[in-house]
């Protein structure tokens, strides 16, 4: 088992953890920033917003349009300046109390989080780079700025307080809970649901026997990681599954890492092989949103096949992004309930001690999902919830940046290569993913082919 | 070293080469559209209420069947997860 403090989860819950313990306090922080977001864009008063760096490029040849050109200096206007202070201000006052409440120095976090901020601002420009930022964004760029520092000149020890990379991730995952709208499940009608929610957890299934059972890897949080990204939405699903199952920082980069490089090839391959092979739009379309990871590439990939393969694709692929927070408390509640189980000896785990080892930040997750699929979203309409998600959206993008630049803080590459394990990981990924590519195509043909159930009329 | 393990590393060599040249020579990209697979969520995507704010398909099933299949499927399954691992 992995070390308590190498893991992505939770300790054992007391009453007093309500307001001590990291999981708790996580829920409260992301809560606290979705309600000012929401206040903010509801009243008209203020905006919220955080920070976010315009794309820039090397050389005006980047750019479609030579005219729009950006150079990195000129990314820094005054109002980036303003919006990284407040960016800045609420990270650090939520992350800070935090610290505070857990019994941790306050003084000292604040001291590193502010160099480690600035850190993590040397990403997020880097990865607003054009050609960076269509292909591979924040994740890879903070990993490699990470690991590149810890594995030369070393973390120094006065910056460590601020590597907390399970409060950023879990605080992450709830403001991104705010994003799935539950009430989207119908947007494609049973097509959807069949593509998207029949076929997911058979992958998960499949992959979790695959990598157990046939490959015998004994690191079961790698493997039901794994299992997350390639079958729901690549990191996102990554980030929640590994917190979910207590998968160790490493495991989580690793699965990242494999699914950043194999989106890219998909992206371009998939839409390729689909017309080359004239399979219907329609199909193709609900392939790609069932089988591609990220949901930039899907979308892309989709509109490579016309204006129906991409809507087709962007509706399943929406279906899946609802399943993260339902596959994580399913990971959740098995672990619990079953791995730790076996862990210790087969002991019966009653519902107190279930409830001890549960991790709580899923529950912030899911209410915060369900609070705005089925509260805010009937209130205010879809506009202004829309509008309350883009003013939160950047946060959970600087949270999840937070944690993966500590992740690589945090990891040699002996640690890293020591995951590879006679390259079993990659097997499970590329096995799986092929599973996932037969068995969405077999299923989207099934249901939109029109020779068994008649073919849907998309309504834009 | 076993020949799957050759094989492995053999396709990730080659899957990372490739994915250099994507990117290197921009490929996948459509002009208009200002975005990638750096975009892990939907809502990372530039102008996604384009892609997501729409009605798809019209159906007049209520969301009570959608929920409760939802619900099931996802019951079924957690238990065949837990039936598989018992195995």
């Amino acid at each position: 088992m992995a070390e308590i403090n190498d893991v992505v989860v939770a300790d054992r819950f007391k009453w007093s953890d309500l307001y001590k313990k990291e999981d708790w306090l996580s829920i409260w922080g992301a809560f606290l920033i979705i309600s000012i977001a929401a206040v903010g864009v509801l009243t008209g008063a203020y905006d919220f917003a955080a920070a976010k760096f315009a794309k820039w490029g090397f050389c005006a040849g980047e750019f479609s349009d030579p005219a729009k050109f950006k150079g990195l200096l000129s990314i820094f206007t005054g109002s980036v300046w303003a919006k990284l202070g407040l960016t800045f201000a609420a990270l650090a006052t939520v992350f800070t109390v935090g610290n505070k409440l857990e019994g941790k120095k306050a003084g000292k976090y604040l001291v590193a989080f502010t160099a480690f901020f600035a850190l993590v601002c040397v990403v997020r420009v880097l990865s607003a780079e054009l050609t960076f930022n269509r292909y591979l964004e924040y994740a890879f760029w903070a990993l490699l700025l990470g690991l590149a520092i810890s594995n030369t000149v070393k973390t120094p020890e006065w910056l460590k307080p601020a590597l907390r990379t399970e409060f950023y991730i879990k605080t992450g995952l709830v403001i991104l809970g705010a994003q799935v709208l539950f009430s989207n499940i119908q947007k494609f009608g049973l097509y959807g649901l069949g593509i998207a929610w029949g076929v997911t957890p058979i992958v998960i299934i499949f992959m979790w026997w695959l990598g157990v059972k046939v490959l015998k890897i004994q690191n079961k949080p790698l493997v039901i990681t794994i299992a997350a990204a390639t079958s729901v939405c690549g990191t996102s699903a990554a980030i929640a599954a590994a917190a979910a199952a207590k998968a160790k920082k490493t495991d989580l980069a690793f699965a990242v890492g494999t699914s950043l490089i194999f989106t890219v090839l998909m992206m371009v391959g998939m839409p390729f092989f689909i017309k080359l092979v004239h399979i219907d739009p329609m199909v193709g379309g609900a392939w790609i949103g069932g089988t591609v990871d990220s949901t930039g590439a899907v979308v892309l990939a989709g509109q490579a096949l016309g204006d129906v393969g991409g809507q087709v694709a962007a509706l399943v692929k929406m279906i899946q992004n609802i399943l993260i927070g339902f596959v994580a408390l399913g990971i959740a509640v098995f672990f619990t309930t079953k791995v730790d189980r076996s862990a210790a000896d087969g002991q019966k785990v009653g519902v107190g001690e279930i409830w001890q080892r549960f991790p709580k930040f899923i529950l912030g997750f899911i209410a915060a999902s369900m609070i705005f699929s089925f509260i805010m979203q009937p209130t205010f309409g879809i506009e202004e919830t829309n509008k309350v998600i883009k003013a939160l959206k950047e946060y959970q993008n600087w949270a999840f940046a937070l944690a993966f630049t500590s992740i690589g803080l945090e990891t040699n590459f002996k640690e890293l290569c020591g995951q590879v394990q006679g390259g079993k990981p990659f097997q499970l990924y590329i096995v799986g993913q092929v599973f996932n590519l037969i068995l969405t195509f077999v299923i989207a043909w099934l249901l939109l082919c029109g020779k068994i159930f008649p073919v849907p009329t998309i309504a834009a | 070293m076993k020949l799957s393990s050759k094989i492995t590393y053999a396709t990730l060599v080659a899957a990372l080469a490739a994915s250099v040249y994507v990117m290197v020579r921009h490929l996948g990209l459509i002009e208009g559209l200002d975005f990638g697979c750096g975009q892990y969520y939907y809502t990372d995507i530039p102008g996604w209420e384009k892609y997501f704010s729409v009605e798809g398909v019209k159906d007049h099933l209520p969301k009570a069947l959608y929920f409760a299949l939802f619900f099931l499927w996802g019951w079924a399954m957690y238990k065949f997860w837990g039936w598989i691992d018992r195995k």
